[in-house]
């Protein structure tokens, strides 16, 4: 609340606002300090459609819980990220796994979302060093480039940013290659109490053909008491 | 003037190979090496051919459907390459095909036990298998696959996660639409191939991979293995001419497959070469020692001509020797290639892990077993007779032209 004062008043006055003002109120939004909602993932492949759901907890950058609940198949397996580990547990084998590093940027239940893009919930300011590259009246858009010594999904994004709520409208994300990766298109914010969350949004894997996935949040807390059992093995593997 | 009776130039002839023993026991060990070495060879790469037709075959059938970049995909255990076979299936059995449909199924996975994990290669098969692989042959432990929650696991396999008989193992993979899936498999026999790659996969069966693999009515190969050469041609031309499967399929032969197509293509050359080799080697060695039987009797074909001896006799008589000693030759050659391939042949030549780049690649195992057959022996003996004759004329030729007086004088 304090930030986005700061943010509006300094925007009124004419003050000029940095790159690093702008990625701090897109964090605001983006990350609060705990989150919990419904999500459901509609995958798209080659003209076909397949439908995924899951419920979603999450607190600070660190932790966050998913289970999946639809369709049948999936319904049960869960996933538990802290900090860098990350642990999936199936109920077809009743067996928790750790995934390796490596597999952080595999698909995650066949959507276009790797396990990092659906589970790191790292602010993009401690990520990137950033630079405005575009201004129009009603979007930044910023070019973001990993920090030195610092482990992210991606070496590069470019994001564009909406004035009015400093939410993100578009980012495409690069390898460090420099080749294009991703491409997230935000069609929903909603506004959750001093938050604006994005509710809907698609990515779509751009080195894949005919791939993209749409993800829809319903259900949405923020700020709520998730209490620490939930982050925990023993709750990953109880049914 | 005639030399004599056929009875009394054979007899001649023999006399003069005991003239200088040495000489004919060294004629002989050249024919003899070169026709037991060109019987080996050829029943060594006879040997190879079959084997690889063999394993060739126990991989891609005679016939193999696939997609279009299965080849590639296949690689990297990339199951994204795979077909749905209902429609397929129905075109085959349309085109009169006599022999049996296998489907199979080929993905990477994590093999997980105790506490222990191991990345391998599964695959996904139909009780048909058994027999086209070879289980009853390869299972040294337990049995072939019966329910879909078995699972047959390779020896090197089963020593790195230190497996038995009845443990249960959790196979993590990603399914055709990359999403993470597993099951539990009860480990029900353990096998050993010729190919020590192979001993580090798995097998389940192809409604189990199915399942796991989220692949319902689909696999990533599709074989068919003919009970004759004949049908084979008559199928191959019906679906590869059915632009329906073609526009998104691959359908080849066997010998058009990967190696096989460049390996199917080489072996008879390979068998060639190593023919003109041998003959080469055998021939040259006895137009040597014939040359220097023909220079040390140069008096003798002098004087054999001044008593009016013609000189096609004379070659004849030369020719005789040489056959003598080809025959004689051919035959110990014979005998000692024909023990050594047999021999092989039986218990096998087994290269171990030293071929295991190779065959990996070729499909075919590190033993290899030479094959003997009638007809390499006959072509050995005749290309032996032919060689040492043709090293023969050669010689003798040139010599008996000359003027006896000039044979005589030596020079």
């Amino acid at each position: 609340m304090k930030f986005l004062l700061i943010f509006f008043l300094s925007f009124s006055l004419g003050f000029s606002i940095t790159s690093n003002e702008i990625l701090e109120a897109v964090d605001y939004n983006m990350t609060p300090i705990s989150v919990s909602y419904k999500g459901e993932m509609n995958i798209h492949r080659s003209g076909k459609t397949r439908v995924k759901k899951f419920d979603m907890y999450a607190v600070g950058a660190e932790k966050s819980f998913i289970k999946f609940t639809y369709p049948k198949r999936d319904s049960g397996t869960k996933f538990l990220r802290n900090d860098s580990n990350l642990w999936i547990y199936m109920p077809s084998t009743s067996k928790t796994i750790k995934i390796s590093q490596h597999m952080l940027k595999d698909s995650m239940m066949g959507s276009d979302f790797s396990y990092d893009d659906q589970t790191d919930r790292n602010t993009l300011h401690d990520i990137y060093n950033s630079t405005i590259i575009e201004e129009t009246e009603s979007e930044y858009k910023l070019d973001l480039i990993r920090k030195e010594g610092i482990t992210a999904k991606y070496q590069r994004q470019v994001i564009w940013v909406d004035k009015e709520n400093m939410t993100l409208k578009k980012a495409d994300m690069y390898a460090t290659s420099g080749k294009l990766l991703k491409v997230m298109d935000i069609y929903e914010i909603k506004k959750l109490g001093e938050r604006f969350y994005i509710t809907k949004m698609r990515i779509t894997d751009v080195l894949k053909d005919d791939s993209y996935t749409e993800l829809i949040l319903t259900d949405i807390k923020i700020d709520l008491d998730i209490p620490d059992s939930v982050f925990s093995l023993r709750n990953l593997e109880r049914n | 003037m005639s030399y004599g009776t056929g009875d009394y130039m054979l007899k001649i002839a023999f006399k003069n190979l005991l003239r200088n023993l040495h000489r004919t026991l060294l004629t002989i060990i050249i024919i003899v090496v070169s026709t037991a070495g060109m019987i080996f060879g050829i029943s060594w790469f006879a040997g190879e051919e079959a084997l690889f037709i063999e394993s060739g075959k126990k991989i891609t059938g005679d016939i193999r459907i696939t997609n279009q970049d299965y080849e590639i995909r296949s690689k990297t255990m990339d199951i994204s390459s795979n077909f749905s076979y209902n429609n397929i299936e129905k075109t085959i059995e349309e085109s009169e095909f006599q022999g049996e449909i296998v489907k199979r199924i080929k993905f990477g996975g994590l093999v997980y036990f105790n506490e222990k994990h191991e990345t391998a290669m599964g695959n996904g098969i139909i009780n048909l298998d058994e027999k086209y692989v070879g289980f009853n042959e390869y299972i040294y432990q337990g049995k072939f696959l019966e329910n879909d929650e078995d699972i047959i696991v390779g020896e090197t396999l089963k020593r790195k996660l230190g497996l038995e008989l009845g443990d249960t193992v959790t196979i993590l993979t990603q399914t055709a639409e990359k999403s993470l899936y597993s099951l539990n498999y009860k480990v029900t026999g353990f096998y050993k191939m010729d190919n020590s790659r192979l001993n580090r996969s798995f097998y389940i069966t192809l409604s189990s991979s199915q399942y796991l693999l989220d692949m319902e009515d689909r696999v990533t190969e599709l074989l068919l293995f003919s009970k004759n050469e004949k049908d084979m041609e008559k199928v191959y031309n019906s679906l590869s001419n059915n632009g329906s499967i073609t526009t998104k399929l691959d359908v080849k032969k066997w010998d058009e497959i990967g190696m096989n197509e460049s390996v199917a293509v080489m072996m008879p050359f390979v068998k060639l070469i190593f023919i003109l080799i041998f003959s080469t080697l055998s021939g040259l060695g006895i137009s040597n020692t014939m040359l220097m039987i023909v220079f040390e009797r140069r008096h003798e074909i002098g004087l054999l001509k001044s008593l009016g001896v013609r000189e096609f006799e004379i070659k004849k008589l030369f020719l005789l020797e040489e056959i003598y000693m080809g025959i004689i030759g051919s035959i110990i050659g014979i005998a000692i290639g024909s023990t050594l391939s047999l021999y092989l042949g039986h218990v096998g030549v087994d290269f171990g892990n030293t071929m295991e780049s190779i065959t990996d690649e070729l499909n075919l195992k590190g033993v290899i077993y030479p094959m003997l057959t009638v007809s390499t022996v006959l072509l050995t003996f005749i290309v032996a007779i032919l060689t040492s004759t043709i090293a023969t004329i050669t010689a003798i030729s040139k010599e008996v032209k000359k003027e006896a007086i000039t044979n005589m004088r030596n020079i």
